[in-house]
């Protein structure tokens, strides 16, 4: 009740307000990290090298003079390595460094690149995050979908072999790892079924046709879909289904149906009306938790999303690209969390004052 | 009696299925009340009284059944008609409740207002705006400004949300209203103030009042006769000046009412030795006799009949007959 | 718990998934001691990190049982051995001979030589092979290099590794069976053609109607020291012919028994899933009790902290920090536990906020025990069951963490565990090519393991929250 002088545009304030420095924490935190354990220096060091490799290959045509070349090339050198800060300690550059992880101007990528052939890191992301987005929002829907239809329905039958089964499953879900299951599906459905592709986002070459190439994409993202509605289907089923139980239980539940209320009302206005901000709170928080099992899910299936891109990322050692990645995916991750926070102010007039 | 009879209970039993097999809740009760009177019923948790109430409202728990029994309201039966029957013609429109605890009758996230006009537009079939308007009525005529339609239940303190929720059960006009603790969560000053309310609406109204509480000194204040339950019978019956303005007949009345300066609307008299009888297997004989100061032999071995003291006046004591 | 510990497991015990898991657990611990007893830490690193173990394992295998549930019957790896040979006198060569009745070619062959000692001129050992339609080949010759300066007779090679040679990709092989099926059978077939099509095929084969039909029988394998003074000897000396099938449960990429690394992965998962939970619900709880019981600045301290580390996602963080650290098994649990602690945090100072407001602490405030005693005596033997339930939840996230980077290949190197099995696994495309026997068992032993856990946690819920009970209504 701290909030009960506060409107509700404030409270959201306060509310973004805090995950900005949520934010900000995680930043400074894994820029300390990079830098303390050196990553910070290995990964300037070598995009100095980089660029003194380059400019080598540019000068060396010019001057003739192998003494003069090397001073070039030294003087160069100097001046990359003052310009990013290598001939300072890592918590002078600090301030520098973390004003070029919010802006996203984190250089180049080791290997990764764009379609188009970029290796600018704000380009990749540019280009994967939509793929994340397309995969992970189609999974949520799915969810929900299945999640809150199923859930209502065993809730009107607790204690039903249905009931027993689906709390059942849903601890065993609990149980398997996501990619594990992304495997188990290539195995059983792409190599023994041949019914699906083993991986990517599009057949190669791709159709050319939309229409054909939107089917050629939905038949790529059938398997990690599933996987994904599947590990997360029985957790929602279950809160559903016990949120859904406990208010029907309520007495204004029953003081509706006295009230001579017919029984489509109450429960869509007594029940489903009332339940639905937990169950949007508990499916959502699930499902920002299950960020973890999309990063593995599209590497497991090459997907070129973050997750995959994330992989790369590690695979290939990429300081800098880990680094972008994780400021991403916590920016990716607060930005969900407020986005609930407004919806559920939108949904639960308790938090709407 | 020359008022006309509003509500009659003949010989109700109620009893709930557990794993400890049955537990008569409610055990042969039989009363009336007339209309414009007001009737206290009384009794520690666990006496049966609120099982009443569910009853008569036709809102009992799964696991309760009514095993026998018959209940009128202006001479027709309610108890054996179908429950759709009964909240087509009855629930609301004659008989309505007035729920314990007042903050859980009220959906957390609807009006409170559209929450109190719902059943004129469902039930009643008004348009909406002539609902809405009876509905701010009736929120007036409990005692608060017409702008707390719009509000939701937790913008409102615990009075106000048990005016509210006395607002609902007013609102399609009834004769008969239960009342199930309807002060107990509130502090004593507010408790007042709904004990007032409630004692204009009997007089405004003309409405015939059951009053479920565990408090004796709050049920003299508001009621013309009072009935005292015990382990889901009635111990004593009788208007209010003769059960307390005389002396109570019955030893638990007894001692209920000695017990009224430590009573702080919470809680039980907690210096009644021993505990509420288990109604899954009840004491042999009168049901209170092991916490009866009075009791001797054949309390224990048979379960003394109601006593009519005079033709308004019910005991169920051996000592107050043979 | 007024019902007390017997109390407490009947009712644990009424529950089939309590008692399904109970079982579990104790399977899982018995295999973990089993393992540790009979491959200890040293053991690990030679069965599981020294491809000297495993170099003559076939690459890739099906475990030997598929052949109960098949109709064509893989071979399995054989081994002849020649076990302790003097070459003396006139007799300079020893043989082998093995009946092959197999419908299929072993995957390799190859011959290893034990500690040769050698006095005189440095032999020339000489392996030919007679096929049972009497034709014979030079399979392979091994030189044994001369003594050093030096170094005085008897000289000894190949003593710390033995010398192994994969006959199956000898050139001098390939090239003497392209000459017999010329001369024997007039089949022009070139010998690189030999190498690609694998020279087993065509050592243990006779054309018919232009193809190869495996030639049953008797094989000799005879083994010649060809030396023009003085006496070999070698303590051992074997042929391997590598089958299609092996052990228990099959070969991975490179040829480890993954029965061992299976077998390794119990105790290693068990512990990771356990220690980080204990740690992690010690921590939590402690600090949940002190910000509950103690409130104040402590208090707002320790629930901002709890707050902020709710807003982070935890995986992509997880592998940062193991990435920067490098996978050590140390760093991944420290990392658990830095991370794991908030939620618990949060809930135990729920119910310390509660129980210190209930009437046994008032009083025995009232009568004036210290904070330190009632906290000891009071408030901990009331949450002690919840903690306990708590280790059991939490174990297997932490085991199914620890499983997903290793996938990631953020796992301990030093130790393997059965998401490393399944992170070689994928990037050897084992899925792509249909190796079952490497991808289902590992994944299978994670499922089982958490779900022990899970079934544990199921079981335990009606007696520490006694709310789950079946109400009865008087």
């Amino acid at each position: 009740m701290c909030f009960f002088s506060l409107g509700i545009y404030s409270r959201l304030a306060v509310k973004a307000a805090s995950l900005v420095i949520v934010l900000l924490g995680v930043l400074l935190f894994v820029v300390v990290i990079f830098g303390a354990t050196g990553l910070s220096d290995r990964v300037l060091t070598a995009i100095v090298n980089e660029e003194v490799r380059l400019y080598r290959q540019a000068v060396a045509g010019q001057i003739r003079d192998p003494q003069a070349l090397e001073e070039a090339i030294t003087k160069y050198r100097d001046e990359l390595t003052r310009s990013y800060g290598l001939d300072r300690p890592w918590y002078e550059r600090l301030p520098n460094m973390l004003l070029r992880v919010i802006t996203l101007d984190l250089g180049r990528a080791r290997l990764a690149q764009t379609f188009k052939g970029s290796n600018l890191i704000s380009d990749i992301i540019m280009e994967r995050l939509p793929n994340t987005v397309i995969l992970v929002s189609t999974a949520i829907a799915i969810n929900f979908l299945i999640g809150i239809f199923l859930g209502v329905r065993i809730a009107t039958r607790p204690g039903s072999r249905l009931d027993r089964s689906t709390s059942f499953l849903s601890a065993i879900s609990y149980a398997v790892p996501t990619w594990w299951l992304g495997i188990l599906f290539i195995l059983i459905f792409s190599f023994y079924l041949k019914l699906f592709p083993y991986g990517g986002l599009y057949s190669s070459p791709p159709p050319q046709d939309p229409f054909m190439r939107a089917l050629d994409v939905v038949w790529h993202a059938t398997l990690p879909v599933s996987v994904l509605v599947l590990v997360n289907v029985g957790l929602t089923i279950y809160v559903t289904r016990t949120i859904v139980l406990n208010i029907a239980q309520e007495d204004f539940v029953q003081v509706a149906r006295v009230k001579g209320l017919p029984e489509g009302l109450v429960n869509r206005r007594y029940i489903m009306r009332v339940a639905a901000p937990p169950i949007l709170t508990n499916v959502i928080l699930g499902l920002a938790g299950s960020i973890g099992g999309a990063i593995l899910t599209e590497a497991v299936f090459s997907w070129p999303g973050m997750g995959t891109l994330f992989f790369e990322a590690i695979v290939q050692s990429d300081e800098a690209l880990i680094l972008s990645l994780v400021y991403m995916f916590t920016l990716v991750y607060v930005v969900a969390r407020f986005v609930l926070e407004v919806l559920y102010a939108v949904v639960d007039p308790r938090v709407r004052i | 009696m020359s008022r006309e009879e509003a509500l009659r209970v003949e010989d109700l039993k109620v009893y709930y299925m557990t794993e400890k097999g049955y537990v008569r809740a409610v055990d042969e009760v039989s009363f009336n009340l007339s209309k414009g009177e007001s009737l206290a019923i009384v009794g520690e948790s666990g006496s049966g009284k609120s099982t009443l109430g569910m009853t008569l409202i036709r809102a009992l728990p799964k696991n309760a059944s009514i095993v026998s029994g018959r209940a009128y309201i202006f001479g027709d039966e309610i108890l054996s008609i179908s429950l759709q029957d009964f909240r087509r013609k009855f629930s609301w429109r004659l008989i309505s409740m007035v729920f314990q605890g007042a903050m859980n009758s009220l959906n957390p996230v609807l009006k409170v207002g559209d929450q109190v006009a719902e059943p004129l537009i469902y039930s009643g079939g008004l348009p909406k705006e002539e609902a809405r308007r009876r509905a701010t009525e009736t929120i007036e005529t409990v005692g608060l400004p017409r702008e707390f339609y719009n509000r939701y239940p937790h913008e409102l303190s615990g009075g106000m949300k048990q005016r509210i929720v006395i607002a609902m059960a007013l609102v399609m006009n009834p004769q008969i209203l239960i009342l199930d603790e309807p002060t107990s969560a509130l502090d004593v000053t507010i408790q007042a103030q709904i004990i007032n309310l409630i004692k204009d609406l009997i007089d405004k109204l003309g409405l015939s009042v059951i009053f479920i509480t565990h408090d004796l000194a709050l049920a003299s204040d508001i009621a013309d006769r009072i009935m005292v339950m015990y382990g889901g019978q009635i111990m004593e019956l009788g208007s209010t000046d003769r059960v307390l303005g005389e002396g109570p007949k019955h030893p638990y009345t007894e001692k209920l009412l000695s017990s009224i300066p430590r009573l702080r609307g919470e809680g039980m008299p907690d210096f009644i030795p021993g505990r509420p009888p288990d109604l899954s297997s009840p004491p042999p004989g009168c049901r209170f006799h092991p916490r009866c100061p009075y009791v001797f032999d054949r309390c224990m071995k048979e379960e003394p009949p109601l006593f009519n003291i005079n033709s308004t006046h019910l005991v169920k004591c051996w000592l107050r007959g043979d | 718990m007024s019902a007390g510990f017997r109390g407490g497991f009947r009712i644990y015990w009424s529950t089939w998934t309590g008692r399904a898991g109970l079982a579990f657990l104790i399977l899982l611990t018995a295999v973990s001691i089993y393992t540790i007893t009979v491959l200890p830490v040293a053991e690990i690193s030679r069965q599981w990190n020294d491809p000297q173990h495993w170099v003559d394992y076939p690459k890739s295998s099906p475990p030997t049982w598929v052949n109960l549930f098949s109709e064509k019957k893989l071979l399995e790896t054989t081994t002849l051995n020649f076990g302790n040979t003097q070459f003396s006198g006139s007799s300079k060569s020893t043989y082998l001979t093995l009946n092959y009745q197999a419908d299929s070619y072993p995957s390799y062959i190859s011959l290893s030589i034990e500690k040769l000692r050698y006095t005189g001129t440095p032999p020339v050992l000489v392996l030919s092979i007679v096929r049972p339609d009497g034709y014979s080949v030079e399979a392979s010759r091994i030189i044994v290099p001369p003594p050093r300066p030096g170094e005085n007779p008897p000289i000894t090679r190949f003593e710390q590794a033995p010398e192994r040679v994969l006959i199956t990709s000898s050139d001098d092989l390939a090239r003497n069976l392209a000459q017999l099926y010329e001369d024997r059978f007039d089949v022009i077939v070139s010998p690189i053609k030999v190498l690609q099509d694998g020279v087993q095929r065509y050592l243990m084969s006779t054309p018919k109607d232009g193809a190869l039909t495996p030639l049953k029988g008797v094989y000799r394998f005879t083994l010649t020291a060809i030396q023009s003074s003085g006496e070999t000897s070698i303590e051992n000396g074997r042929i391997l012919m590598g089958g299609e099938a092996y052990g228990l449960m099959g070969t991975d990429v490179i040829g480890r028994d993954l029965a061992v690394g299976l077998l390794l992965g119990f105790p290693i998962s068990l512990f990771i899933g356990l220690i980080t939970s204990i740690i992690v619900t010690g921590l939590g709880a402690s600090l949940g009790l002190v910000s509950g019981y103690f409130g104040g600045k402590v208090d707002n301290v320790i629930q901002r902290l709890a707050d902020f580390m709710n807003n982070i996602p935890l995986l992509p963080i997880l592998i940062f920090l193991v990435f920067s650290f490098g996978a050590k098994l140390w760093v991944i649990i420290l990392v658990f536990v830095a991370f794991g602690w908030p939620g618990l945090t949060i809930l135990t100072r729920s119910i310390v906020l509660q129980l210190r407001e209930s009437q046994f602490i008032e009083s025995a405030r009232a009568v004036g025990a210290s904070s330190l005693r009632i906290v000891a005596r009071h408030i901990f033997p009331h949450i002690a069951p919840f903690i306990i339930a708590q280790i059991i939840f939490f174990t297997p996230s932490f085991i199914l963490l620890e499983a997903a980077l290793s996938f990631l290949g953020l796992g301990d190197p030093s130790l393997p565990t059965w998401g490393q099995i399944l992170e070689l696994g994928f990037r050897s495309a084992a899925v792509y090519l249909g190796y079952w026997w490497w991808i289902l068992p590992p994944g299978i032993l994670i499922i089982i393991t958490s779900l022990t856990f899970v079934m544990i946690s199921l079981g335990l819920e009606p007696v520490i929250n006694p709310r789950v009970r079946v109400r009865s209504r008087g």
